[in-house]
């Protein structure tokens, strides 16, 4: 072997160690090594094994045992899991959609540095602060139909109000308006989003005469629609895993009108030690809702417009 | 208040009549009213005693102001202990957070490589992974690796530096002038020390909205501790909460007594923050 090859070899050897990074690159994989492991080890893994499940049956410490899709074949033909979906639809639906309306309009009256101005945001943030399971509690004493606050102010113009969680028609309103206590986030990430909006673009079109609505429609709103498409399909994500309220306060009824996907999910694997037939709700939901962002995108993602994208 | 909002009056439509301004407020109030309302509702209740509490129609303010709900609550299950079990968990959980999404967004801010750009496309699809898609494999892998029971499986993950802030931190390192780290660079100081002793003190207010965001995460979360925690003694708040009413099913003015304990902690650190929560994710109009 020449001494030339022998010196080719080495070189080689040296550019492979290192799976052939510069060094500059070396610190790159180096710094998100933890976000790549947590990757692998608490996002794709479990993934892959919630797809696996979905196939299986298993309440251990029973052995695993496969079933092909008869866990799906189940699923179909479950009137709790049409139930449940029908739920999530009506509760994703009822939130979503006024939620951001909501958080729209607050950010838009609550910005700027009127006085007073931090209390009253301070006023609507708070509740999103606030645990799922403590805001279940004072709902859920709000609510009261002997006790509550509601049916007592309801009382006072002559009003006899429902029985509210106890009632098969009102027990899911009145989670969608506990889900909807919480827009708070939404209106911080408006506030932030309507601080970016360049003041210089607001101005030219003031000057060349556009009113308030014209401003909004032309010049502010174009600019909040990353923020709103980023918004919908996120609280879309948070909507179908709704637990906290229906567990704690109704146990999913009465009549199942609360019972949601998570909970259903959650009482399979959790309460009823059925890992595969859980496994093949959770990869349902994640279907719905990979199936609703990929709508999401086709119907809004054109309307989007980026302000100065640079990649 | 010191937020770089936009001020109302720079524009020349606002700044006609005071009239149409008192309107504003005035409908901004209202429209408040029914965020504050239930928060108002719950410190009444709670300081009520147990005769005011139960009456129909209730009244509005408690008459004289009381502490027995809260006594009564403390002598039936260990408050402090709660409470102390739920700051250790989210003192963790944020220092967790705070540094691994900051290593791993200052990375993906400043450090150009191959591969880069896809890997990015699958921090930001994994943002969009609903919780319930994992939540029972990782079941399955924290009880093999025998963590169920203990607060490992509430912090471990945090060391890996969730999507989401990992994407703000990479938002606010971009807006910075890049010629910063460079000339750290150039000192000679490697990725690592740049990032800890230059990036991280820049990013104070990123640092405070995240630290925000994972302490009220941590210390709200209610599933996590409901599958991983056994033994009441290492109850969290929130746990040991919704377990309260579950026991004591009677007995709402304890309840609600207790609720309003658990959540002065988030109220005092969100009253403390709010002022940098704003700037913080204002981050050069979400660009990608």
């Amino acid at each position: 072997m020449s001494v030339a090859s022998l010196g080719r070899q080495a070189a080689t050897r040296r550019r492979t160690r290192g799976l052939g990074l510069r060094p500059r690159e070396r610190w790159f994989y180096l710094l998100i090594a933890p976000w790549l492991i947590g990757l692998v080890v608490f996002q794709a893994a479990p993934i892959a094994g919630a797809a696996g499940l979905a196939f299986a049956e298993w309440a251990p410490p029973l052995p695993i045992e496969w079933v092909g899709t008869s866990n799906f074949e189940a699923m179909v033909r479950d009137d709790q899991f049409w139930q449940a979906l029908g739920n999530t639809l009506v509760y994703g639906v009822g939130t979503v959609i006024p939620g951001l309306a909501l958080g729209l309009g607050l950010a838009l009256l609550l910005r700027g540095r009127r006085r007073g101005g931090s209390i009253l945001r301070g006023a609507v943030f708070l509740p999103a602060v606030v645990s799922g399971v403590a805001t279940a509690l004072v709902w859920g004493w709000i609510l009261n139909p002997r006790f509550g606050l509601l049916n007592a102010a309801l009382g006072l113009v002559g009003i006899d109000g429902p029985a509210w969680l106890h009632d098969p028609a009102w027990a899911m309103p009145a989670l969608i308006v506990m889900g909807l206590w919480n827009v708070g986030v939404n209106v911080i990430v408006y506030l932030a989003a309507l601080n970016g909006v360049p003041r210089e673009l607001q101005e030219a079109a003031a000057l060349d005469g556009a009113g308030r609505a014209a401003r909004f429609r032309h010049v502010v709103w174009p600019a909040l629609t990353p923020v709103t498409f980023y918004l919908a399909i996120v609280n879309a994500i948070g909507a179908f895993q709704v637990f906290t309220p229906t567990y704690l306060l109704t146990s999913g009824g009465p009549d199942g009108s609360t019972l949601t996907l998570a909970l259903y999910t959650y009482q399979n694997a959790f309460a009823y030690g059925r890992l595969g037939y859980a496994s093949a709700l959770a990869i349902a939901v994640v279907v719905a809702l990979a199936a609703l962002v990929v709508i999401q995108f086709r119907f809004a993602g054109r309307r989007v417009v980026y302000l100065g994208a640079d990649g | 208040m010191n937020e770089p909002s936009l001020p109302a009056r720079a524009l020349p439509a606002n700044r006609h009549k005071t009239g149409g301004r008192l309107i504003l407020a005035m409908v901004a109030i209202l429209a408040v009213v029914p965020f504050a309302v239930p928060f108002l509702w719950l410190v009444a209740s709670a300081l009520k005693p147990i005769g005011q509490f139960y009456a129909a129609p209730p009244t509005l303010l408690p008459d004289p102001p009381s502490l027995e709900n809260l006594a009564g609550a403390v002598a039936l299950v260990d408050v402090p202990r709660l409470l102390a079990n739920s700051t250790l968990i989210a003192g963790l959980s944020v220092g967790a957070t705070v540094l691994s999404a900051s290593l791993v967004g200052f990375a993906f801010a400043t450090l150009p490589a191959r591969g880069r750009r896809p890997l990015f496309g699958i921090l930001i699809v994994t943002i969009l992974v609903p919780p319930s898609a994992t939540l029972i494999p990782q079941f399955i892998l924290f009880s093999r690796l025998g963590w169920v029971g203990s607060y490992l499986p509430l912090i471990v993950p945090h060391l890996c530096g969730s999507a989401f802030f990992v994407f703000l931190f990479r938002q606010w390192f971009l807006n910075q002038p890049p010629h910063l780290f460079e000339t750290a660079e150039l000192d000679g100081a490697n990725p690592l020390q740049a990032w800890w002793h230059i990036a991280l003190p820049l990013a104070r207010p990123a640092v405070a909205a995240v630290a925000v965001f994972a302490f009220v995460g941590s210390w709200n979360d209610f599933l996590g501790p409901l599958l991983y925690l056994r033994e009441p003694e290492s109850f969290t708040i929130s746990l040991g909460l919704a377990a309260f009413q579950g026991t004591y099913v009677g007995q709402l003015h304890y309840t609600l007594a207790l609720s309003l304990v658990a959540l002065i902690p988030v109220v005092a650190v969100f009253a403390v923050a709010q002022r940098w929560l704003v700037p913080g994710i204002a981050t050069g109009g979400w660009r990608g």
